[in-house]
């Protein structure tokens, strides 16, 4: 019953005042496909989140739903008609409605009887069920997100936008949540997307992300790609954990550093003699009483199974390590550590 | 944040259907609104030293130290009483203590005026008291000594008992919102209960009192009623004599002015009293658990009488006095002319209510699309109209529209040969003009609080459901402004019904309502034949004291 639905959002621009806030930002997010939107405060995601959704009018580019263009030079449609489903950090539940009205918003045109079967589907999928005849400010903050993604839901939505939609809540209701929403909506194979400042939350949810910075699109790509592949030294830097090592590409293509001379990377070799900085993970360093690299802990921070330390061997850089919890090394210990890059991820100074 | 200066453009570029229209007419009612304001402060630059010469040889020091000596009273009694009740209820525990909760804000319902006729009538010479004195031990006239209620004492009793309310809702709510810990913090570092009110609940609810102070003095100032009454020659009896007693418009002009820079500071006070409160109540958390003290045995009843004692005076004995007076001149006072004034009092405050309703409306969403502080300054200074003694308002109402009467009036003369009499000073129109001046701030401020709570992710969630701008204002700003239009409705309803000295100056020739029944009757010492009216003015009072006695029970229900 779901017809295909994509989003693409076709390098648009928008302003305010003057002031360009989203710069020539193309993506497209497939039927079904969650995608995520994530970068500092400030970075325009939230922007064009309300593009896509109708509240605020591009200077360039152009958005399509499903083919359709609803935002372009000679085309817009109005929020209403868009059947953009949006779902806010603050909830926005309508404080003058109980959970079953509330979600009744949008099903104005329905039949009745329609309506009610639908109404009692989603109050009963979304576990709703004791709270149906409370009222907005007698839920709790999971409770009132379920009834916001219910009240969009309802209305079968051809893309369902999410901004910050955890954001607000509690670590262990943030995750629970965070997985049976990307349940919900894989259920129902809506195409979705999401804006958010937690890398977690945009990893564990999409199959694409979008690391953003000053209303620019640094990287579109999965997960595993943004971390391991970062293809901006923002992306690099704003994702993850790590340092940047200080190399050098020598006359037979290796890459020299501090710690580690890598030969497994992508770096063209006309760029030898050039100056680099090479991303180094914490994950990349392991453990190794027997390696002959030998490194001082300087200061260590735990972090339940993990714990993550800070290194520094005689006279190079500071690096970090995430090493399991249960090693339990001591400040000032020298231990022997090798290390396993398998990317290698390095941006010409 | 970005995100808010985009939510500010989303709400211009959504809901409005053209910005600058909106602003433009913003500005042009709050000038408006302001006139009165405006054209008393311009008749007092025109200053009149012969007139100053003799206001100083005659009068004026009188008037500043009667006005002086009142506030001072009734700033006494009502810190006293508002600020020790409110401390009594909310951190303790004692008998009848949750009906006092609401019971203590009755005396609201009355206009401190109405309670001046009730105690006149009980405790003056030809009194219940006095003669059950003279009776029981067989006085005669000038045997004893009798404390005179007609007096600045009297006068100021009876406000005080009439306002501390203001103190006393306020105080409370500040109390309410506490944050348990620091109260918790000194009780741990040895303080006891007393050293903890002292060290730490007054201080951090000290910029409340000093609002819900100001309030009271400002009703003060705005009284007539009383004062009147009582012969207490304060600033505004001053004004209303000087004006109409001799006929002098500058002279009552510069005392409007001396008035006005009276209620500018303590509106300047009451302002930056108000930003402290903001600063003192952050991250407290509202009605967690407070620790509440159980009061028993002597200090129980002290509790209970202290509570009792202003529930008693300022409402329960008045309105005794009132309903027996009432019953007993009933058939003389219930006439045709008497249900025509009524009438003529509930079409007045009806129809001023909904002036104020929609141009609260305007203004309220005029401030919240615009983007140009000026006109955001504009709307908050208009709102400033409560604070203004209700003789200034009529005084700055009469001058403009007398001048434009005059103006049309010659102008006419001159080219047609034909009066056109006065059109807007001797109307209805002026008194309503005056009312919506100083009422304004009653009503935008439900409408605007009323705004606040409807956000513009609301906004944009409610469209993204298939709602066009129209249907998003109607079905669903509208209903959730219903109950702030409402209850700004009834404030002002209320207020209106109850108002005297603007109605008193502006009203029609021989166009009565209730209020100046009342103080007509009164000023001619028939306090019998007043009584019914004062009843009906108080029973409509009562409407917003209920509303706000169910607004503390709730409050209650959610800090248990």
């Amino acid at each position: 019953m779901n017809v295909p639905k994509t989003l693409k959002v076709d390098k648009i621009f928008c302003e305010y005042e003057d002031r360009i806030v989203v710069s020539d930002i193309a993506f497209e997010v497939k039927t079904g496909g969650h995608a995520s939107l994530l970068g500092p405060s400030g970075c325009g995601k939230t922007t064009i989140l309300k593009a896509i959704a109708g509240f605020i009018q591009l200077t360039g580019g152009e958005i399509s739903i499903d083919g359709k263009i609803v935002s372009g030079k000679t085309q817009f449609i109005s929020p209403e008609s868009r059947r953009v489903g949006m779902v806010f950090q603050e909830h926005a539940l309508f404080p003058h409605l109980d959970v079953e009205k509330n979600i009744a918003v949008g099903l104005r045109k329905t039949k009745s009887e329609k309506k009610n079967k639908l109404i009692e589907r989603f109050v009963e999928r979304m576990g709703l069920g004791p709270e149906r005849h409370k009222y907005p400010h007698e839920l709790s903050g999971g409770q009132a997100q379920r009834v916001a993604l219910a009240r969009s839901l309802v209305c079968d939505p051809s893309v369902m936008l999410l901004d910050e939609p955890f954001s607000g809540l509690d670590e262990d209701l943030r995750h629970k949540l965070n997985e049976e929403v990307a349940t919900i909506l894989k259920e129902r194979n809506i195409t979705c997307l999401m804006v958010t400042h937690d890398q977690e939350e945009a990893f564990a949810f999409s199959d694409k992300v979008g690391v953003l910075n000053e209303g620019r699109l640094q990287q579109w790509a999965t997960p595993h790609d943004i971390y391991h592949e970062p293809k901006t030294k923002f992306v690099a830097d704003f994702i993850g954990e790590g340092v940047f090592l200080k190399g050098a590409l020598e006359q037979d293509t290796s890459l020299v550093t501090d710690y580690v001379t890598l030969r497994n990377h992508k770096i063209r070799p006309d760029a030898q003699g050039s100056l680099f900085d090479v991303l180094l993970r914490p994950d990349d360093v392991i453990f190794d009483p027997l390696s002959p690299t030998k490194v001082r802990i300087i200061s260590k921070t735990f972090k339940g199974s993990q714990t993550l330390y800070n290194l520094q061997a005689e006279g190079k850089q500071e690096i970090q390590a995430l090493f399991p919890s249960h090693f339990d090394l001591t400040v000032g210990e020298m231990i022997g550590v090798r290390f396993d890059i398998v990317h290698v991820v390095a941006y010409q100074r | 944040m970005r995100s808010d200066i985009i939510f500010r453009r989303l709400k211009v570029k959504n809901i409005l259907i053209s910005d600058k229209f909106w602003s433009i007419s913003s500005a042009v009612l709050c000038l408006v609104l302001m006139m009165p304001l405006l054209s008393v402060i311009y008749l007092a630059i025109e200053f009149n030293w012969d007139i100053w010469h003799h206001l100083i040889k005659t009068s004026l020091f009188h008037y500043f130290q009667a006005t002086g000596l009142l506030l001072v009273g009734v700033a006494f009694i009502v810190f006293f009483i508002g600020v020790g009740t409110a401390w009594l209820v909310t951190m303790h525990d004692f008998p009848l203590k949750s009906s006092f909760e609401w019971f203590l804000i009755f005396p609201l319902a009355f206009p401190s005026y109405v309670v001046a006729y009730a105690y006149t009538d009980l405790l003056e010479f030809s009194g219940f008291i006095q003669s059950s004195l003279r009776s029981f031990f067989d006085w005669g006239v000038g045997d004893y000594w009798f404390p005179e209620i007609r007096s600045l004492t009297g006068a100021s009793i009876v406000m005080g008992f009439v306002l501390y309310p203001y103190v006393y809702l306020l105080a409370r709510a500040a109390f309410l919102e506490h944050s348990v810990s620091a109260l918790e913090a000194n009780r741990v570092l040895g303080g006891g209960p007393i050293d903890t009110f002292v060290r730490v609940a007054l201080p951090s609810a000290r910029p409340a009192i000093i609002v819900g102070m100001s309030l009271a003095l400002m009703e003060t100032m705005n009284d007539y009623g009383t004062v009147d009454f009582f012969a207490v020659p304060t600033l505004t009896v001053g004004l209303i004599d000087v004006w109409l007693g001799m006929n002098s418009l500058s002279g009552a002009a510069q005392i409007a002015s001396l008035t006005l820079s009276i209620v500018l500071i303590i509106l300047i006070i009451e302002q930056m009293s108000r930003a402290n409160q903001r600063f003192y109540q952050q991250g407290s958390t509202r009605f967690s658990k407070l620790p509440i003290v159980r009061l028993k045995g002597f200090k129980g009843y002290f509790a209970l009488v202290y509570c009792a004692v202003p529930v008693l005076i300022g409402f329960i004995i008045p309105l005794i006095i009132l309903a027996r007076l009432s019953f007993l001149y009933f058939s003389k006072t219930w006439t045709d002319d008497f249900l025509g004034q009524i009438g003529n009092s509930i079409l007045l405050s009806s129809v001023a209510a909904l002036f104020v309703i929609l141009i609260s409306l305007f203004l309220g969403y005029g401030k919240r699309l615009t983007q140009n502080q000026a006109i955001k300054i504009l709307i908050s200074i208009a709102k400033f109209g409560y604070g203004i003694p209700g003789a200034v308002i009529a005084m700055g109402v009469l001058i403009p529209f007398a001048y434009f009467d005059n103006s049309l009036n010659d102008l006419l003369v001159n080219y047609f040969g034909i009066s056109s009499g006065l059109i807007l000073s001797g109307s209805i129109m002026a008194i309503l003009f005056a009312y919506v001046v100083r009422f304004l701030f009653l009503g935008l401020g439900q409408i605007e609080s009323s705004l606040e709570k409807i956000s513009p992710t609301m906004d944009m969630a409610f469209r993204s459901l298939g709602n066009t701008k129209y249907e998003t204002l109607l079905k669903l700003h509208l209903p959730m402004l219903k109950g702030g239009i409402l209850v700004a409705g009834i404030l002002v309803f209320v207020d209106c019904m109850k108002e005297l000295p603007a109605t008193l100056i502006l009203r029609p020739f021989n166009f009565d309502t209730l209020a100046i029944n009342v103080y007509q009757y009164a000023s001619d010492e028939m306090l019998g034949e007043a009584a019914t009216g004062s009843l009906i003015i108080v029973t409509i009072g009562l409407l917003p004291v209920v509303i706000l006695s169910k607004l503390i029970t709730d409050s209650r229900k959610l800090s248990r």
